[in-house]
């Protein structure tokens, strides 16, 4: 066990004893990767690991647990997540703990039939560059280890997404595993045939991943969880990737650096370039 | 049968009588644009543009007022971000990002309207069909 998994472990264990919180999100081992866990008992606060396999963006679990005092293990990216709700109205800061854990990158989800030794850095991690939580009630430093992460990304190959869209089986799971996606009305999940209807299979790709696109502009924080959920491997995160460096290009602005910068489309001022 | 290219054009309120304008000076304009008219162009949707470039349009236009002219200057900026925004993701999953443009038309601009329109038809005669959703549209 690493200094890091312990710290993280007696911060846990004592936020739930001193019943700061009633449950406490988190990783634990479950063969030989990592699944989120809930611990609620003290004594419980010894499950929780951290290490390069915790991909998962816990962020997600935090809307359906508004109504109760939660802590959250959380790195870059799940920090940003909680940002983005924040903004968005959709949580309580006072009723959430936020351990920051310092990340250096996640491995792939680690899939059946992989090998482990197989396994590399996943693509989003490559282009990040936020090792901890932009929002913190507690950090955990990390051990460490050498940074695997190389900035220049090595996505040379322009893909043809035109035929990865074709690929694409409207499963829905892009959607259903976007922390950020909490419409309760989905204008692309719909059966009313206004502008995508779920069943047309072969149709309307094209409009269905452009409009989630769309929508993600300028929220998206590139956790990746789109990408490790599709069971055709379209690499989405790197479509919004694109659109996050407009925002970034014509008004300074990126997802997830703090609860009082306002989106750009909320706040739209006469004489921004557009 | 040669392929003509289709063209949609969203136009505001003010820019559709500019188009009216067109006919009533007696400019002409190709008969493969077809117009739609919605109240502001601030309240185009965007996947509105995406879905009519996947229902077989070549290009799409949106006309707006000129925000020099508007009393209030918001609603075309945001027009022009948000078809800014798109070009450039069209130009991510690889399309022309020339095949979505905007056009500053007023309601006495008849002649600059039916100038633009066919000098960016003949250019999207270069460009060739679109063929995004899979299929090919034939029409004479």
């Amino acid at each position: 066990m690493s200094r890091a998994e312990e710290e993280l472990r007696s911060i846990a264990g004592r936020l739930l004893e001193k019943k700061e919180v009633e449950l406490v999100v988190g990783y634990e081992h479950h063969g030989r990767s990592v699944r989120p866990c809930f611990v609620s008992k003290p004594e419980e606060a010894n499950r929780l690991v951290w290490n390069a396999d915790c991909w998962f963006n816990l962020a997600r679990y935090l809307r359906s647990l508004r109504d109760r005092r939660v802590g959250i293990v959380a790195k870059g990216c799940d920090g940003k997540t909680i940002v983005e709700l924040l903004k968005e109205n959709q949580l309580d800061r006072g009723s959430i703990v936020v351990i920051a854990v310092e990340c250096n990158g996640v491995f792939k989800p680690f899939k059946y039939g992989l090998n482990r030794a197989e396994r590399r850095l996943a693509d989003y991690c490559r282009r990040c560059v936020t090792r901890v939580s932009p929002i913190a009630d507690y950090v955990v430093k990390s051990d460490g280890q050498a940074s695997q992460r190389e900035n220049s990304v090595a996505d040379g190959d322009a893909s043809d997404w035109l035929s990865l869209f074709r690929k694409c089986l409207k499963c829905m799971a892009c959607v259903k595993a976007c922390p950020l996606c909490y419409c309760t009305e989905c204008s692309i999940e719909g059966f009313k045939p206004d502008l995508v209807h779920r069943l047309r299979v072969p149709q309307e790709l094209f409009t269905f991943h452009l409009t989630r696109a769309l929508h993600m502009a300028g929220r998206c924080v590139e956790c990746g969880a789109c990408e490790s959920a599709c069971p055709v491997e379209i690499p989405l995160t790197r479509l919004y990737h694109e659109l996050n460096e407009w925002f970034k290009e014509n008004y300074g602005y990126a997802p997830g650096r703090s609860v009082n910068e306002a989106p750009p489309p909320l706040v739209f001022k006469e004489g921004w370039k557009g | 049968m040669a392929w003509k290219p289709r063209v949609i054009v969203f136009t505001c309120w003010c820019s559709s009588s500019g188009v009216d304008q067109a006919g009533f000076e007696g400019f002409t304009y190709p008969p493969n644009v077809l117009t739609v008219r919605v109240p502001c162009s601030a309240v185009i949707n965007p996947s509105l543009i995406v879905k009519a470039f996947e229902k077989g349009a070549d290009a799409v236009l949106v006309t707006a007022c000129r925000p020099s002219e508007l009393r209030r200057v918001a609603p075309s900026r945001v027009t022009e971000a948000r078809v800014s925004l798109l070009r450039r993701l069209l130009r991510t999953i690889g399309v022309d990002e020339d095949r979505l443009r905007i056009l500053w038309i007023s309601s006495n601009e008849g002649g600059l309207f039916s100038r633009e329109v066919s000098r960016i038809l003949e250019e999207v005669k270069g460009l060739g069909p679109l063929n995004i959703g899979g299929r090919m549209v034939e029409q004479g």
